[in-house]
């Protein structure tokens, strides 16, 4: 059917490296200064980037999306959901508060949630409905129900879906009290109606839908995003029971495209 | 493409002017502005020195526990909300907007004043309590898109309310204003010295603002009851140009207006009256007008900024400035556009910096804009409009 | 040198003295810029718009670096832009204005 939502891109990006649709590299651990190297030409407005945007813009690469000719993409939202937010731009740029010379603007415009979807925006001009989410453990697939929530209302007809944490042990130090963990890592999905990823020459990965849960439908365990990737790889189906918070007895049905 | 029209049953609001909807518009109509010398920011180290604070005797008489600012101040709007809107709590859910939910909990945190960490500088926790201590059952979700977060979370509500996820939804949006936000909009240079002045020829920038807004939406045909004005459209967008300066064309506020009144079913014509961010800098101001002018042409409603009256509230301030559309709607009464002087020169919008009674006021579009880009706006109208 | 860049024009076309080479360092660490060596950078190429790219928000935050660095407090950001035109100018402006 052509109102089909799928799912034709996906990016990954952690200590270990990145991978996804549009390749993979290993051992970057957390020296942002190794990360440009995920991007075909060179981006020396990287180093402006707090730890998760800088991870967001490198999984949103691997997704292979590129900016229109002219204007912007108006029909690609960017749905976000991110745990940690803008903690470390925060720590950060409190501690320059009180600085003789001044506080540093630079910091200060990081010091919210939504910046990533600003970044991601910028670079492949994605005009189209953005949110961010904040659902603690669930913030990643919080991003991912609304988002397809959003391409299946005809909102948007296609939706880069977001999960990005950059919190590291340098967090910790900036913030005493907090027990940071170390949350390292984003998720990118590119959800789309089919009609429109054909249009464009992306194929399917999986078929994805939100149905109402039954008792023959076996939840996925463990976290749901890796989940997500295992079937967009791996060829393997899975249902993903809606975040808690939203109080619905309804499942994300993956079908893997084979 | 269409969507159910969402009915709206409550709107309160806390702000510089006062502790209700009511006190705020008196004090609007008064030509009071809540816009006063700093006395709990420190004067004399930024760029300015004035602020929409609220008044420690208003603070001490919020309706709700003690505890953290933000908390206290979104609590107390949304009680007020329910109250005027009671139905049954199991069906209904809220979506929090914010942009930095307790940020006196993390300067306190990291000046190391307090050893626990605020929990309800975490967005997520803080819209879970609040639903908890509220009493409220359904879906709960915290969105935060810089100062477009409260039309966003508006939005989201509808959006919630659209596919039958809830029978009512609670949208509550607050910020608390710390030294933080005050330094950080003084390093981008974007603080007026005066209280601001939007849409002024020789406009000097912003003047911050604290509080809370709550609205309570249902579906149409879902409660019994009166309702405030329905809402009929919204679209939210991206500039996809700058991480703090909008597009100079407006293009993507355009996008947002023209989509909120596409889904409302609405023209452009049928418009009474713009809800404008205005926040008074240069930059935004002017993407405003130019947006507007672009999508109403030369006939465009009146617009006016409320942010002359209580300053900029951030993440409150789509549903703080929504609240105070729907009250200008019962009484027939554009509020003048606080701050303004002079219009720049060849400027053909009608910004009216005198109080506006009028013969009808059935259709209102509110907008807002933030960092990173987004663009909000929500079509709105009243209660017998078809 | 640096490579891989797109935009050539900021490449190196005159050479530098100390205090312009102290300046471009200072702008590189300043704005975390990566990938570009201050050594590379022409001194006569603008900074804003075209050659590094830099906008609002740079120029505010090279205001603070001029401040730590040089003493120099800038209180408009208009003096700042004709200052900034290029690493050159931006270094004949810290030699005039320069306290520390």
């Amino acid at each position: 059917m052509s109102d089909d939502i799928v799912i034709t891109a996906w990016g990954f990006a952690d200590a270990r490296g990145f991978c996804g649709t549009r390749g993979a590299r290993g051992v970057f651990g957390q020296d942002a200064a190794q990360w440009p190297e995920a991007f075909p030409e060179a981006f020396p407005r990287f180093g402006r980037l707090d730890p998760p945007c800088k991870l967001a813009m490198v999984a949103a690469e691997l997704l292979g999306l590129k900016p229109p000719r002219d204007g912007v993409h108006a029909d690609i939202g960017v749905s976000l959901g991110t745990r940690y937010g803008c903690l470390d731009a925060d720590a950060s740029f409190f501690a320059t508060l009180w600085r003789p010379e001044g506080a540093s603007p630079a910091l200060f415009t990081y010091t919210l949630p939504s910046s990533s979807i600003a970044e991601v925006a910028i670079r492949y001009k994605l005009g189209g409905p953005n949110a961010c989410f904040l659902a603690g453990e669930e913030s990643g697939l919080t991003a991912l129900w609304e988002g397809v929530r959003l391409v299946e209302s005809g909102e948007a007809r296609a939706c880069v879906c977001l999960a990005c944490d950059g919190v590291t042990p340098g967090t910790a130090a900036k913030t005493p009290g907090f027990d940071a963990p170390d949350a390292w890592e984003a998720s990118a999905f590119l959800v789309e109606v089919s009609e429109y990823a054909r249009a464009r020459d992306r194929a399917p990965l999986a078929a994805v839908s939100i149905q109402c849960a039954s008792d023959t439908e076996t939840a996925a365990d463990g976290d749901a995003l890796s989940v997500l990737r295992a079937c967009v790889q791996g060829g393997r189906d899975a249902a993903l029971a809606c975040p808690a918070a939203l109080r619905r007895d309804e499942v994300l049905v993956v079908t893997a495209q084979r | 493409m269409n969507s159910p029209p969402c009915v709206i049953t409550a709107a309160s609001a806390v702000t510089s002017l006062g502790a209700d909807v009511e006190a705020a518009w008196s004090g609007m109509m008064r030509n009071i502005r809540g816009i006063r010398p700093m006395q709990r920011l420190p004067r004399g180290r930024y760029r300015s020195d004035v602020a929409g604070e609220i008044p420690a005797e208003l603070e001490a008489a919020l309706e709700a526990p003690p505890g953290a600012r933000v908390r206290r101040l979104a609590l107390h709007a949304a009680r007020q909300a329910l109250r005027q809107a009671p139905g049954s709590r199991d069906r209904t859910g809220l979506v929090l907007a914010t942009t930095k939910a307790d940020i006196d909990g993390l300067g306190a945190a990291l000046r190391g004043e307090i050893a626990q960490w605020p929990a309800h500088y975490d967005p997520a926790a803080l819209a879970i309590d609040l639903a908890q201590a509220l009493g409220l059952e359904g879906p709960v979700l915290a969105v935060s898109n810089a100062c477009a977060s409260g039309l966003v979370a508006v939005a989201q509500a509808a959006r919630l309310l659209r596919r039958n996820d809830a029978e009512r939804m609670l949208v509550v949006g607050v910020d608390v204003l710390h030294e933080f936000v005050l330094g950080g909009f003084s390093s981008l240079a974007a603080l007026s010295p005066d209280p601001c002045r939007p849409f002024d020829a020789n406009r000097t920038g912003l003047s911050l603002g604290e509080g809370a807004g709550a609205i309570a939406l249902c579906r149409e045909g879902s409660l019994a009851g009166t309702g405030l004005g329905v809402v009929r459209g919204w679209a939210v967008t991206n500039d996809a140009h700058h991480l703090t300066g909008p597009s100079p064309t407006g293009e993507g506020l355009q996008r947002a207006l023209r989509g909120a009144l596409a889904m409302a079913g609405m023209a452009p014509e049928a418009i009474d009256y713009i809800n404008a961010h205005g926040t008074g800098t240069a930059y935004n101001d002017a993407m405003e007008m130019k947006a507007v002018a672009a999508v109403f042409g030369e006939n465009a409603p009146p617009m006016t900024s409320m942010k002359g009256y209580f300053g900029h509230t951030l993440g409150a301030c789509g549903v703080i400035e929504l609240a105070l559309c729907l009250k200008a709607m019962e009484q027939r009464t554009i509020p003048a556009s606080m701050g303004l002087d002079s219009l720049d020169p060849g400027s053909a919008l009608r910004i009216p910096a005198e109080h506006m009674p009028v013969p009808r006021l059935d259709a209102i579009i509110s907008m807002k804009s933030g960092f990173g880009g987004v663009n909000a706006a929500v079509a709105l109208t009243g209660m017998e409009a078809a | 040198m640096p490579r891989r860049h797109g935009a050539a024009s900021f490449l190196r076309k005159g050479i530098m003295d100390a205090l312009e080479l102290e300046v471009a360092k200072g702008i590189v660490e300043a704005l975390n810029l990566q990938q570009v060596a201050p050594e590379g950078i022409d001194p006569t190429a603008p900074l804003f718009g075209e050659g590094l790219g830099l906008d609002s928000i740079d120029a505010l935050e090279l205001i603070v670096m001029l401040h730590r660095n040089y003493g120099i407090k800038i209180a408009d950001a208009e003096i700042g832009k004709a200052a900034f035109a290029s690493v050159g100018a931006l270094a004949a402006f810290v030699r005039e204005r320069r306290v520390t």
